[in-house]
C-alpha cells in the first residue's frame, strides 16, 4: 500500500461510480494504515479492536453475605494434630466460596500476568491464656521476685493464623487445589508441620490475640504477678494479594482462599537455620478459633507483553 | 480488513446522498475504533508522534493516556492531611439497620469520563484511629467503622446516590471496648489504644462505559474516626 492520495471532486467535474468506489476502497486494503496515511497522535488504545490489555476479570464474594457480625458466620477450628487439613473459605452451609473460571479456565501464557486480591472480615477467639499452655512455643518462664523465688510466664507474641491462596490448574472439576506458585501447602519440617517462610508468597498472617506484658525486669527477675494480659482484636479485615507471571502456558480453572492455624514462627536448628512457620498444637484447642463473615476475592488476567 | 464500504456505487443507478453518508460514517467509525492489526503496515513504523500524548488533570491527579486512565492521591492537599468518618454523618449510631446510609470519605473519589467499555481497578488503603467512644448504641457493645468502595454512574464524585456492596466492607473496632474514663484498669496495664487503630486495604473491580464516579464510603457507629493515612490508586483499561 502506498500513500493514499486522491484528488477531491470539484464542482462541475464529472465523477463516475468507479471514482466513488475507489475513494472508499482506498481504506479497504491490508496495511493501508502506515506512516504516510496516519496523522500525528492518531492512535490510542481505544482505536483498536481485540488488542486488550485485560484478558479476563472476575470478582466473587467470600464467606457469608452481609457486613454485620451476626449469623451466619463460618468457623475455622485450630489444628490439633497432623495431618493438616486446611479450611477453604465457605459460607455457613459449607459451600465453598471460590472463583471458578469455567470449563475452559483462564489460559495464561508467557507474557501474561495473574493478579489476585482478597479481603475477609473475621474475629479470632481464644479462651484463657493459651500462650501459657505447657510447651507452647514462644513461652518464656522467667524468675520472679517473689519469696521464695518463683516464675512468671510470658510469651513472645508470635502466634498467628495463616490465610493463603490455592489454585486448580488440573480441571474445571475443581478437585485439585494446590498452593499457588511461591506458596506451599503445609509440609513436614523436622518434627513439626508448617511452612518455610520463603514459600509464603500467597499468604497473609492473622494475629490471634494481643498479649501485653507490662512490667520491666528488676535485676534480672520479674515482679510477681507480671503475667501477660490478653486482649481480643475484635472484628477486623485481613487482606492479601498475589501476582504471578508464568514462563509458559498454564490454565487456571479456579482460585480459593484457605485458612489454617495456629502457627508460630521459628527457624531450623541446623544448616542455614531457615525461617519457618510451624503449627503449635500446644495452643490449639476448640476454644481457639476464627469466625468470619463476608469479603471478596478479585482476579485480573492481564497481558504484559 | 475491518472496513468495508456499506454501499458500492454503479453507473446508471440513482446516486443517493444517504449512501455516501453511510460510507463516510462507516469509515469514521472504523478509523476511530475499528482498526485491527492487519490494517497496520507489518513493519515497524509507529513513532512516538503517532501515539496520543497523555493528558494530565493536575486537580484530580488523574492521567488519561494510551491505555486508559491512571492516577492516585494520598491526602487532601496542602491543608487537609486527615480525613474523618463519623456516626453523626452516617446517622445510624442508634439505628436498627445500618446498611443503607453510607457517606463518602472526602477526597477519595474520582470521576472518570470513559470513552468506551473499560475495566476499572480501584485500589485503596487507610490507617485510622477510631474513638474512644463509650456512648450508647443499639448494635451491641462493639462499635465499628466500616469502609468500602462505592460507584455512582454519571454523577460527580462524592455526590448523589451511591451503590455499595455491604458484604465487601471492611471494619475497624472502636477504641478499647467498654473504655470509660472512670472505669480502670487503664494506662500501661490496659492501654486503651490497643484497639481502635485499624489498617484496611481493598481492591475493587468496576466496569464502566461512559461517566463513572468511584470512591470510598463509610458507615460508622463510632462518634468519630480519624483517617490518619490513606491512599487511592486507579487503573483503567479499555476493553
Amino acid at each position: 500500500m502506498s500513500r493514499i492520495i486522491r484528488a477531491p471532486v470539484d464542482a462541475g467535474q464529472v465523477i463516475t461510480a468507479t471514482d466513488l468506489n475507489n475513494t472508499y476502497n482506498d481504506y479497504n486494503q491490508p496495511t493501508a494504515l502506515q506512516a504516510d496515511n496516519t496523522r500525528d497522535q492518531a492512535f490510542d488504545l481505544p482505536h483498536f479492536q481485540n488488542v486488550v490489555i485485560i484478558k479476563n476479570t472476575q470478582l466473587n464474594a467470600l464467606g457469608n453475605t452481609g457486613m454485620l457480625h451476626s449469623a451466619p458466620v463460618t468457623t475455622v477450628a485450630s489444628e490439633l494434630a497432623a495431618p493438616i487439613v486446611v479450611h477453604p473459605v465457605q459460607d455457613a452451609a459449607g459451600t465453598e466460596t471460590r472463583m471458578s473460571f469455567g470449563a475452559n479456565g483462564w489460559v495464561l501464557v508467557a507474557g501474561d500476568c495473574l493478579r489476585v486480591w482478597w479481603n475477609l472480615s473475621l474475629k479470632c477467639y481464644y479462651t484463657g491464656s493459651p500462650w501459657d499452655n505447657a510447651s507452647a512455643l514462644g513461652r518464656y518462664n522467667i524468675p520472679s521476685d517473689t519469696s521464695p523465688p518463683g516464675n512468671v510466664v510470658i510469651t513472645d507474641g508470635f502466634h498467628c493464623w495463616l490465610a493463603y491462596l490455592q489454585w486448580d490448574i488440573t480441571s474445571a472439576a475443581l478437585t485439585n487445589f494446590v498452593a499457588v506458585p511461591g506458596q506451599s501447602d503445609p509440609t513436614t519440617i523436622g518434627a513439626y508441620e508448617g511452612f518455610y517462610t520463603q514459600f509464603l508468597n500467597g499468604g497473609t498472617v492473622i494475629s490471634p490475640w494481643t498479649v501485653s506484658s507490662y512490667a520491666f525486669a528488676n535485676n534480672g527477675v520479674m515482679p510477681a504477678g507480671n503475667k501477660g494480659v490478653g486482649f481480643n482484636h475484635e472484628w477486623f479485615a485481613p487482606y492479601g494479594m498475589f501476582v504471578h507471571a508464568p514462563s509458559g502456558q498454564v490454565t487456571v480453572y479456579g482460585i480459593r482462599l484457605v485458612i489454617t492455624g495456629i502457627l508460630h514462627s521459628g527457624h531450623l536448628a541446623s544448616g542455614d537455620q531457615e525461617n519457618v512457620l510451624i503449627y503449635d498444637y500446644n495452643v490449639g484447642d476448640k476454644d481457639q478459633y476464627i469466625e468470619y463473615k463476608g469479603g471478596r476475592i478479585s482476579a485480573v488476567h492481564q497481558r504484559l507483553a | 480488513m475491518s472496513y468495508t464500504p456499506p454501499n458500492v456505487f454503479a453507473n446508471g443507478t440513482p446516486f443517493l446522498a444517504s449512501d455516501v453518508k453511510e460510507n463516510d460514517d462507516a469509515l469514521r467509525i472504523y478509523l476511530h475504533e475499528g482498526v485491527v492489526a492487519g490494517d497496520l503496515l507489518n513493519t515497524a513504523w509507529v513513532q512516538t508522534r503517532h501515539v496520543q500524548a497523555p493528558v494530565i488533570d493536575a486537580f484530580s491527579g488523574v492521567q488519561h493516556g494510551v491505555t486508559g486512565f491512571q492516577g492516585s492521591q494520598w491526602d487532601g492537599g496542602a491543608l487537609v492531611r486527615c480525613q474523618f468518618g463519623s456516626a453523626f454523618l452516617t446517622g445510624k449510631r442508634y439505628g436498627a439497620t445500618v446498611q443503607d446510609n453510607w457517606e463518602v470519605v472526602p477526597q477519595t473519589a474520582f470521576t472518570l469520563d470513559l470513552r468506551r467499555d473499560a475495566t476499572v481497578i480501584f485500589h485503596w488503603w487507610m490507617e485510622s484511629m477510631n474513638g474512644p467512644d463509650n456512648g450508647p448504641r443499639s448494635l451491641g457493645s462493639n462499635a465499628y467503622m466500616w469502609v468500602t468502595e462505592y460507584t455512582a454512574g454519571g454523577l460527580l464524585a462524592g455526590t448523589g446516590i451511591k451503590s455499595v456492596v455491604p458484604t465487601y466492607a471492611e471494619e475497624v473496632v472502636n477504641n478499647h471496648l467498654g473504655w470509660t474514663s472512670n472505669n480502670p484498669p487503664a494506662g500501661p496495664e490496659t492501654p486503651y489504644s490497643i484497639l481502635g487503630y485499624g489498617n484496611m486495604s481493598g481492591v475493587k473491580l468496576f466496569n464502566g462505559t461512559n461517566k463513572l464516579a468511584v470512591g470510598l464510603a463509610h458507615l460508622s457507629t463510632i462518634d468519630r474516626s480519624a483517617i490518619i493515612n490513606w491512599g487511592i490508586a486507579l487503573e483503567v483499561y479499555y476493553l
